[in-house]
């Protein structure tokens, strides 16, 4: 019986893999993925370095005031502040990308007539949805890392370094946060034979998310506190200031499942007309 | 007058099918995260279940085929699996809310609370609101205010407030700008005019929390230090014990010609006039029906409190402290400047550590124990001070066999029990000095204020909680890049690795071709 499982286990990871290996390899093939990286990369590139020179520039100017006058100088954590400000914005950047990432997900899979192959194979829908997610989750990841090494390189030269795990749980936040919009995004994907529709319905729920962030922040009481609990971007926001919680792995956790969920759930029924 | 058939009831079974997970998991979620079943919750938990009822009520009178079709029971099927799975992921979110663990990131622990507060909020005995006055509610004071939920045992709560939306609110309140905080407890409440932090909050929380106030005269008429006014004045000091509760009033023994009944704590800062026989006695009294008294005396002032400083066993000295160590030199501070980092057990310094206070031209209190007085010397001087006893004349060298060699008491805390039953106690605090609250002092450290309202605390009883508490430091930090490095990131952020991308984008769509 144990035997079994394990089998099982070994299979899902085999099968969660194959699929895995397909999707990145059609990801490095694809043009369209090169462009969307160059402007992204042009996009984020542009902004570290404005953010850069704009906040030490200032901080520079008040430090000049502040002596004039022969006052202690203000204390500012000039690499703190930027880095709080860059990954604002990168996740803004971002919620502009990822929709585009996710919306080829499924819809080229219908286009191409691989879907009902792919929902009558032997592969649980889990198991590609998984892998799915995995490898366009693997290539936002790639898209983020000389981010990170700029983050590092230039963050790190100030005396005292600002600490690693600061840096390193900022930019965890992102791809957590990406996680959970792709996983959505997949599940949106696969509702229809449209790209367009799906990136468009993928926009529609980052706008959703929005609206809640926002009115989480206007609203008081019960609802507020809800709303603030299930805002994604403002879990992100708290990390990248320096508090990690385990309750924002849960809630991160929570979409990425319910979009893997999901997903195979309209796989299913997807199938079932078919047949 | 147009019925509605009952034939529509598809539509309408459509309608609840869609109300009904909606209200459920609302109800849910909101019940569960505010964990507060109040109407809210439970009201959209019934309509769900209601409207989850009707429904299926509907759907078997409808056809009676309906339930043995099997598209339907696929269809019912998925929809229950995905209600199951959300109410399930609902319950893991619950759980993982309330047994979240945070941990602080920052180098500074800027988001962990300091001991004192977590006493604080663990002795909680009545429910306080903190109402935050803001529209758009920074995550920063939300990640404040969630803290301190979470150390407090269920007794606090907060809540951001719209001050255009709720204008009766801000005016009972008497709010007047956005981003001012009321903290209330009971009928008492407190108002905070600047950015929120621990150090405000805290303070606040106490004060709402406590049940009395603590009443403190000031001695006038001897040319003591003012509680308003520049750099000379304790204008600093006297705002941050307004702050703790604590009500400042004038006194003039000679006018009132006895002690008011309301007095917690007297001070007399820095007299430069003696006082009279008649005003020394009245203080003793006050002193020996169990009240408390602060002297800041300093050097070569005749006070004429020397009667009253007997019969506590204490000697003014008299003379300069000199710091012959040069640290203070290497800050910019005279030798006539001590540097002081060595406290004594004590509530008022209990929390002080090694930080370091300053006391400009002091002089040292010396004390002979009077019957089983409690005596805790509170500031020590360094080993390599002495007492000066040539200090007017400038000439500031440590003479053998004259100068008295450090550590020397500046400051003593004296309690003595005048009855057991009931339990009286008289408590007297000596400094040597009176210049080290001033602002112009205080300005330059910040632990001279912590002596100040600490000693004014304890003397009115008020000594258990969270009494040093200074806003937490925030790191100071540049960033220099160096031009290479500098230059490197730019032009690989802009140009290099975009260029990347679109190059092999052309590559592969021309290989393509």
């Amino acid at each position: 019986m144990p035997n079994r499982l394990l089998h099982r286990g070994r299979m899902i990871i085999a099968n969660i893999l194959a699929i895995y290996r397909r999707e990145l390899q059609s990801y490095f093939t694809a043009p369209f993925y090169y462009v969307i990286a160059g402007v992204f990369w042009l996009l984020s590139g542009l902004f570290f370095i404005v953010v850069m020179t704009t906040i030490i520039n200032q901080v520079a100017q008040q430090d000049l005031l502040q002596q004039q006058f022969g006052a202690p100088s203000q204390a500012v954590d000039v690499p703190k502040l930027i880095l709080e400000s860059f990954l604002g914005l990168l996740g803004s950047i971002s919620q502009v990308i990822l929709p585009m990432l996710s919306m080829g997900l499924y819809t080229e899979e219908r286009k191409r007539g691989t879907l009902e192959l792919l929902a009558t194979s032997p592969i649980t829908n889990w198991s590609v949805a998984t892998g799915k997610l995995l490898a366009v989750l693997t290539f936002y990841a790639t898209l983020l890392l000389p981010l990170v090494v700029y983050q590092f390189v230039t963050l790190q030269s100030s005396t005292p370094p600002l600490s690693p795990w600061l840096i390193l749980a900022g930019n965890g936040g992102l791809l957590l946060l990406a996680a959970a919009i792709l996983a959505l995004g997949m599940f949106l994907s696969s509702l229809t034979d449209s790209t367009i529709l799906a990136a468009i319905l993928g926009f529609a729920v980052l706008l959703i998310l929005w609206t809640l962030d926002i009115l989480a922040k206007n609203t008081g009481g019960t609802l507020s506190e809800v709303l603030t609990y299930l805002s994604p971007i403002e879990h992100f926001s708290t990390l990248t200031r320096g508090v990690f919680r385990t309750s924002s792995l849960v809630v991160f956790g929570s979409y990425i499942f319910l979009g893997i969920f999901l997903t195979a759930q309209s796989i299913d029924a997807f199938r079932y007309q078919r047949n | 007058m147009k019925r509605f058939a009952l034939g529509s009831s598809a539509a309408v079974s459509t309608a609840l099918l869609w109300v009904a997970p909606l209200c459920l998991i609302a109800g849910a979620t909101a019940g569960i995260v505010s964990d507060r079943w109040d109407w809210v919750p439970l009201t959209l938990l019934s309509v769900g279940a209601g409207a989850l009822l009707l429904w299926l009520i509907l759907q078997s009178r409808v056809s009676g085929g309906f339930w043995g079709r099997r598209s339907t029971q696929m269809s019912t099927n998925a929809i229950l699996t995905v209600v199951a799975v959300i109410a399930l992921l609902g319950v893991v979110n619950v759980l993982g809310n309330r047994y979240s663990v945070d941990i602080d990131l920052t180098e500074n622990q800027s988001f962990t609370l300091a001991v004192e507060t977590r006493d604080v909020l663990q002795n909680l005995k009545e429910p306080v609101q903190v109402l935050v006055f803001d529209t758009n509610a920074a995550s920063r004071d939300r990640l404040l205010l969630e803290q301190y939920r979470r150390h407090a045992n269920n007794q606090f709560s907060f809540e951001f407030v719209d001050p255009q939306a709720q204008p009766s609110l801000a005016r009972e309140y008497n709010v007047t700008q956005v981003g001012q905080v009321i903290v209330k407890a009971g009928t008492k409440t407190q108002r905070i005019d600047e950015d929120l932090s621990e150090s405000n909050l805290t303070p606040a929380l106490i004060r709402v929390t406590s049940d009395r106030t603590v009443t403190a005269y000031f001695t006038t008429g001897h040319n003591e230090l003012p509680l308003t006014g520049g750099s000379a004045s304790l204008s600093e000091v006297a705002k941050l014990l307004e702050q703790r509760d604590v009500e400042l009033l004038p006194l003039n023994l000679l006018e009132k010609g006895k002690v008011p009944e309301d007095a917690n704590v007297i001070v007399v800062a820095g007299p430069r006039q003696p006082f009279l026989r008649l005003e020394e006695d009245l203080l003793k009294n006050y002193l020996n029906r169990g009240g408390s008294l602060l002297l800041m005396l300093d050097v070569d002032v005749n006070v004429g409190l020397a009667d009253l400083l007997k019969d506590w066993g204490v000697t003014l000295d008299n003379r300069w402290v000199i710091d012959g160590s040069g640290v203070g030199q290497q800050v910019g501070l005279g030798p006539d400047t001590i540097i002081v980092t060595t406290y004594g057990n004590h509530p008022i310094t209990q929390r002080f550590a090694q930080g370091p206070s300053v006391f400009p031209r002091a002089q040292a209190i010396r004390i002979e124990p009077v019957k089983d007085d409690d005596i805790v010397e509170l500031a020590l001087s360094g080993s390599q001070t002495w007492a000066e006893t040539d200090w007017q004349s400038g000439d500031l060298e440590f003479t053998e066999g004259v100068d008295t060699l450090g550590p020397l008491p500046l400051a003593v805390a004296i309690t003595r029990t005048l009855s057991e039953e009931p339990a009286k106690q008289a408590r007297l605090v000596v400094f040597g000095d009176s210049e080290f609250a001033t602002d112009g002092v205080i300005a330059y450290q910040g632990i001279n204020s912590d002596l100040f309202v600490n000693s004014v605390l304890w003397l009115g009883d008020r000594d258990q909680q969270a009494l040093s508490l200074r806003p937490r430091q925030t790191t100071n930090r540049r960033l220099q890049l160096n031009v290479a490095t500098s230059r490197w990131i730019e032009i690989s952020a802009v140009l290099l690795l975009p260029l990347l991308g679109f190059g092999l984008a052309v590559f592969l769509w021309w290989r393509r071709r």
